[in-house]
C-alpha cells in the first residue's frame, strides 16, 4: 500500500528538489592564506586585538592541539581533513570602520538576510529577538543592545567581549570546556575567531530571548565560533541559535565550542536549529559539524535545557552536554536529528551527575531517510556524591526507507544505589496501518508523513520558543520531502 | 624448567610464548594452528580499556599473573556442588577430563558424545579443519588465547532428528592443584537438522584458589533445531573466568541461554549469536550478581543477518558491597534484513554506596522494517515494597532478602531444569543473606 518513492514521479520531484538556501554572497573578504602555525594564531590575534592572556591561551591550546590525534570513534565516515588547507580567518571588508545600526550594513549583507528569510530588521522588530548575525566570522550587526543594557544584559560578539569585559572572558572562558578537552575544542579554542557572549547579572530575567544566526560564507574557510553564556545567581536567558549555510562542493569543517555556567538558581535554554548545507543527493560536499557544547549547573538548584533540531550538516557529530555539579540542579536534553540522503549522525548528551538531588531527563528523536546514518550516543553517569539522582532518558528511532540506519549506544555508569535510571529505545518505522488510515481520510501520502513525524517530534518540538518551533516544522518538512518509506 | 625462569622477568604478553613454547612443540597441522593464533595474541596483547568492548573491564590483575597450562589431576569424589542432573555428565578437572567422575551410560542414538581429546586422537586432520575454517581469523585475543593452548573439551553430535530428552552435563572443576593454572577448555554443539539437546556448563572451583578459565563454547544448529543452554558461573573466589559462546543459527533453530554468572573474582562471558537463517530465534537470559571485590562482566552480541529473524533478551544484575557489575548488550540488523522483531532488556539493582554497575545496551539498525526496543534501568530496593513487609513482621534483612530474591526470581523463573533452578534459587539466597547479615 505505501507506494515505492522511487517509482512515484510527484516524489521523486520532490527529492530533487535543491537547497532552498544555496548561494553565495559575492563580498570581498579580507582571507588569510590557508594553513595553520603559531604565526596564524599571533594573527588571528593581532588582528582582533587582543590582550596577551588570550594570545597566551590560543597558543598554549595549539600546543596541546598538536599532541592530539584525530578521534576515530564515532560511528561516522569522514574524508580526511586536511587542516593546513583550511583559511582561519576571514572577515567581510568593512565599508566603514564598524557599522553602528542597520542602515551602516552592507545591504549585501542584508540582502542575504533576505534570501533566507529573515529579514534583519522586520525580524528584530517583529519578534522582539535581538539578533547578533555572525557573517563568517566577524559580527555585523547587532540590535536591541539599549533595551539589554538598561537590564543589565551584556550580549555582545565574543571579540567585543574580549575589549571591554577581558576579566569576564579571564574568568569564564574554558571553565566548562577546557583547551585541553578534545581534538576540536582545542583546534577552536587556538583558532576561533568569533562568536557570541552573553552575561546576565543577578537576579535578571533576561528581557527577550537572545538570537545569533550563523553563516559560513566565504569558500574554504572553516568557522570556528566560541560561545559563552554566563548567568548569575537566579538569572534566567533564553538562546536560540539558527544556521544556514550557502551550497558549496567542498567539505567545511564548523568546529565551535559553547559554554555555559549557570550560577546558583540560575537558568539557561538554548535552542538550536541547525541547517548547514547536508551535500547534494550522492552526498557530495557538505558541512562537517564538529561541535563541543556543554553547561555547568554550578550553583544549587540551577537549571540548563538544551533542545535541539539537527536537520542539516553532512556530518554531525555533537553531543550538548550539562555537568550537574550544584545540588538540586537540573539538565535537559531534547533532540531532533535528522539523517537524508548522505547525512550521518552522531549525536547525543552526557548528563555528569555530581550534586544532591540532581535530576536529568533526555528525549531524543532520530529520524533516517535515504543512505543516511542516524546514532544516538549518551552517557549517563552517576558519581557517588549524587545521592538520590534522577534519570529518565528515553530515545527513539524512525527509519524511512531500506537503506538508511538507526543506532543508539547508551553509556549508563551509576555508583549510588539511591540514584534511579531508566533508559528506553524504540526504532521502528511509519507503520502502513497509520499510513493506511490517514490515506483513507483523504490526506496526501506526503502530508500524513509530515504529520506523522511530527507527531513523532512533538515531545521536542513544544520545547522550542514559539518562533523557532514554526521553523522546525518547515525545515523538518523540506528536509523529508521525498522519503516515504 | 628453565621456561619457568623465563617468565619471571618476562614481559606479560611473552610469558604466554614461554608457556606456549614449554607445552607445544612439532610442526603438525595443529601445532600450526596454534602458533598462528598465540602470534595474534601476542601481536595485540590482553585487551585495554581503551578497547571499546572492554571499556569497563580492566584485565591489567589477570596481565600481571603469570599462569602455565593445567595438567590433569585426580579428584576422588563427585562434589556436593556439582548439579545432580540425570543424563550425560561429562567431568572436566582442571581442564582435563576425568573418566572417573563421568557417567559411563550408553550414548542414545543419533548422539555422539566425545572429549575434544579423544576427537583429536580419532582425527586430527578433522580437528584442524574445523578450527581452520571456524576460529582461525574470528574472534578476540583471548578466544586466540584459548585456540592456541587449549587441551580437552566436548564435542557433541547431534544427528538430524535426534531428540535428546536427558541433559548433557559438562562440569568444569579447579581443584586447589589448579593454583596458578591455566585451562582453556573449548566445548563444541553441533546439533543436525530438528534436532533438540539441553547444554548445561557449570564451573567451579576450589576456595582460595588463584586460576584462570578461559573457555569457547560453540553451537552450530542445522535448520529447526533447538538448543536450550545453562552455564553457571560459580568459580572460585578468586579466580578469573573468561567465557565465550558463539552460535549461528539456522533456519528456524532456536537458541536459548540462561547466563548465570556469580563466581570469580573477574569474570565475563560474551555471547555472539549469529541469527543466519530466517524464522530463526535466540533468547538470553542473564544474572549477575558481584559482591565484594567481584567484578563480573556480561556481554552479549545478536547480528540479526536473515529477514525474519527475532530474539529477546533480559538481564539482571544485582551489586554489592564493592561490586561491579557490567552489561553490554549490542543488537544488530544487517542491510535487507527485514521484519525483525527484537527486545532487550537489562534492569540492575544497586545494594550499597560503594557498588557500581555499568550499562550499554546499543542498538545498530540498518533496515527500515523492524521492530526493536531495548530498555534498561539502574535503582535500588522499592522502599514501599520494603516498608510494606517490614509492617508484616519481617525483619529487615529478611525483608531486603525476600525482595532481592523477587528481583532474580524474574530470571530463575524461566529455567525450566528443575536442579538447576533449584540450586541457584538455593545459591542466591545464601548469598545475599550472607551479604544482609554483614550489612546489619
Amino acid at each position: 500500500m505505501a507506494s515505492n518513492p522511487q517509482t512515484d514521479p510527484t516524489l521523486e520531484a520532490l527529492v530533487a528538489q535543491k537547497y532552498r538556501h544555496g548561494f553565495v554572497t559575492d563580498i570581498e573578504s579580507d582571507t588569510v592564506p590557508p594553513g595553520l602555525d603559531e604565526d596564524v594564531i599571533r594573527l588571528i590575534s593581532r588582528k582582533k586585538g587582543e590582550p596577551q592572556f588570550m594570545l597566551d591561551w590560543r597558543l598554549r591550546a595549539y600546543r596541546h592541539w598538536l599532541t592530539m590525534k584525530e578521534p576515530h570513534w564515532a560511528h561516522l565516515r569522514i574524508q580526511p581533513i586536511d587542516y593546513q588547507s583550511i583559511s582561519y580567518y576571514s572577515a567581510p571588508k568593512p565599508k566603514t570602520d564598524a557599522p553602528k545600526s542597520l542602515e551602516e550594513v552592507d545591504p549585501k549583507l542584508l540582502e542575504t538576510y533576505d534570501k533566507l528569510g529573515i529579514p534583519l530588521h522586520e525580524r528584530a522588530r517583529l519578534a522582539g529577538v535581538a539578533v547578533d548575525a555572525v557573517f563568517d566570522s566577524v559580527s555585523v550587526a547587532t540590535t536591541f543592545k539599549e533595551r539589554l543594557n538598561k537590564a543589565g544584559v551584556i550580549f555582545c560578539s565574543f571579540s567585543e567581549a574580549v575589549q571591554k569585559h577581558p576579566e569576564l572572558i579571564e574568568k569564564y572562558l574554558g571553565s566548562v570546556v577546557p583547551h585541553t578537552d578534545n581534538y576540536f575544542a582545542a583546534l577552536n579554542s587556538a583558532v576561533f575567531t568569533d562568536g557570541s557572549f552573553v552575561f546576565v547579572p543577578k537576579g535578571v530575567r533576561c528581557p527577550m530571548e537572545l538570537s545569533t544566526y550563523f553563516r559560513i560564507n566565504a569558500a574554504k574557510t572553516g568557522q570556528f565560533e566560541r560561545t559563552l553564556i554566563v548567568a548569575e545567581e537566579n538569572s534566567h536567558v533564553s538562546y536560540l541559535e539558527g544556521c544556514t549555510a550557502p551550497m558549496r562542493d567542498e567539505n567545511q569543517l564548523h568546529a565551535a565550542v559553547v559554554e555555559l555556567v549557570a550560577l546558583e538558581g540560575a537558568q539557561i535554554k538554548y535552542s538550536t536549529v541547525q541547517n548547514w548545507y547536508p551535500g547534494d543527493e550522492n552526498g557530495v560536499g557538505g558541512i562537517y559539524n564538529f561541535v563541543t557544547k556543554r553547561g555547568e549547573c554550578r550553583g544549587a538548584n540551577s537549571k540548563i535545557s538544551w533542545t535541539q533540531v539537527e536537520t542539516g550538516s553532512a556530518i554531525t557529530w555533537k553531543y550538548p552536554s550539562c555537568i550537574l555539579t550544584g545540588d538540586n540542579s537540573v539538565g535537559e536534553f531534547y533532540s531532533v536529528a535528522v539523517a537524508n540522503n548522505y547525512q550521518q549522525a552522531d549525536t547525543g548528551t552526557k548528563m555528569i551527575h555530581i550534586g544532591k538531588n540532581t535530576r536529568s531527563t533526555i528525549v531524543s528523536k532520530g529520524i533516517s531517510a535515504g543512505h543516511g546514518q542516524n546514532a544516538y550516543r549518551g552517557l549517563v553517569k552517576v558519581l557517588p556524591s549524587a545521592i538520590n539522582a534522577r534519570n529518565f532518558t528515553q530515545c527513539d528511532s524512525l527509519l524511512m526507507g531500506d537503506k538508511c540506519g538507526a543506532h543508539t549506544f547508551p553509556y549508563m555508569e551509576v555508583r549510588t544505589p539511591t540514584a534511579s535510571v531508566e533508559h528506553e529505545a524504540t526504532t521502528s518505522k511509519i507503520g502502513d496501518d497509520q499510513l493506511f488510515y490517514c490515506l483513507s481520510r483523504g490526506i496526501s501520502e506526503e502530508d500524513a508523513v509530515n504529520m506523522i513525524v511530527n507527531g513523532f517530534c512533538k515531545a521536542v518540538f513544544k520545547e522550542l520558543p514559539m518562533e523557532f518551533a514554526v521553523e522546525a516544522q518547515n525545515l523538518l518538512a523540506v528536509s523529508l520531502e521525498g522519503s516515504v518509506g | 624448567m628453565s621456561a619457568v625462569d623465563a617468565k619471571a622477568t618476562a614481559a606479560p604478553v611473552e610469558r604466554y610464548q614461554a608457556a606456549f613454547d614449554a607445552r607445544w612443540q612439532g610442526n603438525d597441522e595443529l601445532t600450526a594452528l596454534r602458533r598462528a593464533a598465540l602470534d595474534r595474541f601476542l601481536s595485540t596483547g590482553f585487551p585495554t580499556q581503551r578497547d571499546e568492548a572492554w571499556k569497563y573491564t580492566n584485565l591489567r590483575r589477570l596481565e600481571t599473573r603469570s599462569f602455565t597450562s593445567a595438567d590433569a589431576s585426580a579428584l576422588d569424589a563427585h562434589q556436593p556442588d556439582w548439579l545432580t542432573t540425570t543424563g550425560t555428565r561429562i567431568a572436566l578437572v582442571n581442564g582435563h577430563w576425568l573418566p572417573a567422575l563421568s557417567s559411563q551410560t550408553a550414548q542414545p542414538p543419533g548422539v555422539t558424545v566425545l572429549t575434544l581429546k579423544q576427537w583429536l586422537q580419532r582425527d586430527p586432520a578433522a580437528v584442524a579443519s574445523y578450527l581452520k575454517e571456524h576460529d582461525q581469523l574470528t574472534g578476540n585475543a583471548l578466544e586466540q588465547l584459548n585456540l592456541a593452548f587449549f587441551e580437552d573439551g566436548v564435542v557433541v553430535n547431534l544427528a538430524d532428528n535426534t531428540i535428546l530428552d536427558e541433559p548433557i552435563y559438562i562440569v568444569h572443576q579447579s581443584t586447589t592443584a589448579a593454583a596458578g593454572r591455566m585451562s582453556h577448555p573449548r566445548i563444541v554443539v553441533r546439533a543436525g537438522r530438528n534436532s533438540r539437546a539441553t547444554i548445561v556448563e557449570h564451573y567451579l572451583g576450589a576456595n582460595e584458589t588463584e586460576y584462570f578459565t578461559n573457555s569457547v563454547t560453540r553451537f552450530e544448529v542445522a535448520a529447526g533445531g533447538a538448543i536450550a543452554h545453562f552455564r553457571v558461573q560459580q568459580e572460585a573466589p578468586r579466580a578469573f573466568h573468561i567465557g565465550h559462546i558463539q552460535t549461528r543459527l539456522a533456519k528456524d533453530a532456536r537458541y536459548c541461554v540462561h547466563d548465570i554468572q556469580l563466581g570469580a573474582s573477574l569474570g565475563r562471558t560474551g555471547i555472539t549469536g549469529l541469527l543466519e537463517g530466517a524464522g530463526s530465534h535466540a533468547a538470553l537470559f542473564g544474572l549477575f550478581a558481584p559482591m565484594g571485590n567481584q567484578h563480573l562482566d556480561a556481554h552479549t552480541h545478536l547480528d540479526h543477518i536473515a529477514p525474519h529473524t527475532t530474539s529477546e533478551e533480559d538481564y539482571r544484575g544485582i551489586a554489592g558491597g564493592r561490586g561491579r557489575g557490567v552489561f553490554n548488550g549490542k543488537i544488530i540488523v544487517r542491510p535487507d534484513a527485514q521484519k525483525i522483531d527484537s527486545r532487550q532488556s537489562s534492569r540492575n539493582l544497586l545494594l550499597s554506596a560503594t557498588a557500581e554497575i555499568d550499562t550499554k545496551p546499543e542498538l545498530e539498525i540498518y533496515a527500515n522494517d523492524v521492530k526493536c526496543s531495548h530498555g534498561a534501568t539502574t535503582g535500588q530496593l522499592d522502599a514501599t515494597a520494603l516498608f510494606y513487609l517490614r509492617s508484616r513482621g519481617l525483619s529487615e534483612s529478611d525483608a531486603r532478602a525476600a525482595l532481592i530474591r523477587a528481583f532474580a526470581e524474574s530470571i530463575l523463573s524461566t529455567i525450566d531444569l528443575a536442579p538447576v533452578r533449584a540450586a541457584l534459587e538455593k545459591q542466591i539466597d545464601e548469598r545475599f543473606k550472607l551479604a544482609n547479615e554483614a550489612k546489619a
